[in-house]
């Protein structure tokens, strides 16, 4: 118990000072207009998680005019892995107008310590739109996996030899799908290649249903089912995963 | 109203049409695996465990401290010219053993037949098989486990310096399945330490170096299995399915794409893989040069 706390303060310290440090980059309007906070828990199961995982996510979004930068942080919790601080997220958006429809272009890090020797770090751009009943979202992402310094030690791997490998580019795709059930409820299904914390091949959809209870105008709660298969495009679907995701968003104004 | 929503039904039967005319079109295929795979990784992983049971896995003896097996990988047997160069050359003295990392066939049985008739005599020359997407198209999978049986085993060459192991794993399906992962942190936890090198084989590529419509290992299975790699000191894994040949040296572990061997691959070529006093090393050799 003690150590989920520390970690989740540590995650907790890291996504705040991330935003701290990028204030000044931020700042536009002299003050932020709106911080939220995004705090969701996974409960899922996979080929490779041994068992049912559960993952704890924070998230903090600081928004000026049309400007957002957003840092969040992934502790998870799974028989297959030892490192519980499995990834930290870092996001600059903007909402530009083209012909009078709103675009959000987003760049964004991704780290992800996924074991004790290795890394996988992600860096890409996104561009979201969307109207009443549908959603798109196309962007790229670059991903290099490398060896930690500890790790070229500890398995005696010269200077000479490569500790890592870039993946150049990988499209990044959401078609979403919304219906308003009614003023406080949401529905929204989803095919995508990704979401915060997890970037898939191209390749490789998942699907996912959303459903947003909106309490007042401070705070969302919301819950997603995901369903990820292996080998679509191979012409031989198989099962992967799923994960059950319960969250809640908080915005202080 | 009405009739944008008849117009946009309307415009999806249509579209029906050359979809199902592109299903048609393509033969080698079975694009109800779209949907469900007429078998799954786990039933497939529970039959090439049954079957290891009963059939020991084999330890081939070589004489020499040195040693060379050859690899290949996208056959797509109906056409067999390019194979059988592949076993002319196998056939050399120097050669230990060959070994096919999936999509050896289409999946249909005339091409398992094709294929079965032309292997030599495995007493006189070893090979090594397993499961490629296509080689489990059309329920290929029952006829490749009669013909041939597991698909998920390890074989080891002895020398009288050392032994190596050569995992063999099955991502036909494009994941290795829970139960096939269990197995395979088994054997390397196990077996590792008691050989000198570790060789891993397999048909789906763990990077994508282009675009493709062919798929990968999810990248949460690809993160466990370079972890599992690392740790264990694999030396190589090598891989087809791209039909591209490319080399990613990651650490310790050297990550292999080869070419197709197809007779449609204008690029076709297969690996030596050799032990010379002691170290690993590879050799693609093409088979059509590029003109």
């Amino acid at each position: 118990m003690i150590l989920l706390v520390k970690h989740i303060n540590r995650c907790l310290i890291i996504s705040l000072l991330t935003l701290i440090m990028c204030f000044p980059f931020s700042f536009q309007n002299a003050v932020f207009s709106q911080i939220s906070f995004d705090h969701y828990i996974d409960v899922g199961n996979n080929n490779v998680s041994q068992g049912v995982y559960t993952d704890f996510s924070t998230r903090v979004l600081v928004q000026s005019g049309s400007n957002r930068v957003s840092s969040g942080a992934l502790l998870s919790f799974s028989n297959a892995q030892k490192n519980i601080f499995s990834a930290y997220f870092l996001s600059f958006s903007r909402e530009i107008y083209e012909r009078n429809h709103p675009i959000n272009i987003e760049g964004f890090y991704l780290c992800k310590p996924f074991s004790e020797d290795l890394r996988e770090f992600n860096v890409g751009f996104i561009a979201d739109y969307r109207n009443k009943h549908f959603g798109f979202n196309l962007g790229f992402n670059s991903r290099l996996y490398s060896f930690t310094r500890a790790a070229k030690l500890k398995y005696n791997i010269p200077d000479s030899v490569s500790t890592r490998v870039w993946v150049p580019i990988n499209l990044m795709y959401q078609l979403s799908y919304f219906q308003p059930l009614n003023k406080k409820m949401l529905l929204e299904v989803r095919v995508t290649d990704f979401n915060t914390y997890t970037i898939l091949q191209e390749t490789n959809p998942m699907i996912l249903t959303k459903f947003t209870y909106t309490l007042n105008d401070k705070i969302q709660f919301y819950s997603e089912l995901c369903y990820m298969q292996a080998g679509l495009l191979n012409i031989r679907v198989n099962y992967f995963g799923y994960y059950l995701r319960g969250g809640v968003l908080w915005q202080i104004k | 109203m009405a009739n944008k929503i008849k117009y946009f039904k309307a415009r999806h039967l249509l579209l029906l049409f050359p979809v199902l005319f592109f299903f048609n079109c393509y033969p080698d295929a079975d694009f109800t695996g779209f949907i469900r795979s007429t078998d799954r990784v786990n039933v497939r992983f529970e039959q090439s465990d049954e079957w290891n049971k009963n059939h020991p896995f084999k330890n081939l003896v070589v004489n020499t401290s040195d040693y060379q097996i050859l690899v290949a990988a996208d056959s797509h047997i109906g056409g067999v010219k390019n194979f059988n160069l592949l076993l002319d050359e196998a056939r050399k003295p120097e050669n230990t053993a060959f070994v096919l990392v999936g999509d050896i066939v289409t999946g249909k049985k005339e091409d398992y037949l094709v294929f079965k008739n032309q292997l030599p005599d495995f007493a006189k020359f070893p090979y090594f098989l397993l499961t490629g997407n296509h080689d489990i198209y059309f329920d290929g999978w029952k006829l490749f486990y009669d013909y041939f049986g597991s698909s998920t085993y390890y074989f080891t060459i002895q020398t009288p310096a050392a032994k190596d192991i050569f995992i063999c794993l099955d991502t036909g399906g494009g994941t290795l399945g829970d139960k096939q992962l269990a197995w395979l942190k088994n054997i390397l936890s196990t077996e590792r330490d008691n050989h000198r090198h570790c060789f891993v084989f397999t048909h789906v590529n763990f990077f994508r170096n282009r675009h493709t419509g062919s798929t990968n290992l999810l990248v949460p299975e690809i993160n466990v299995l370079l972890d599992l790699f690392v740790q264990h000191r694999v030396n190589m894994v090598i891989t087809g399915h791209d039909h591209i040949p490319f080399v990613h040296v990651f650490g310790n572990t050297t990550y292999i794409t080869l070419a197709a061997l197809a007779d449609f691959d204008r690029n076709a070529s297969y690996l030596k893989l050799g032990i010379n006093e002691g170290k690993t090393g590879y050799e693609f050799i093409s088979l059509q040069p590029i003109k």
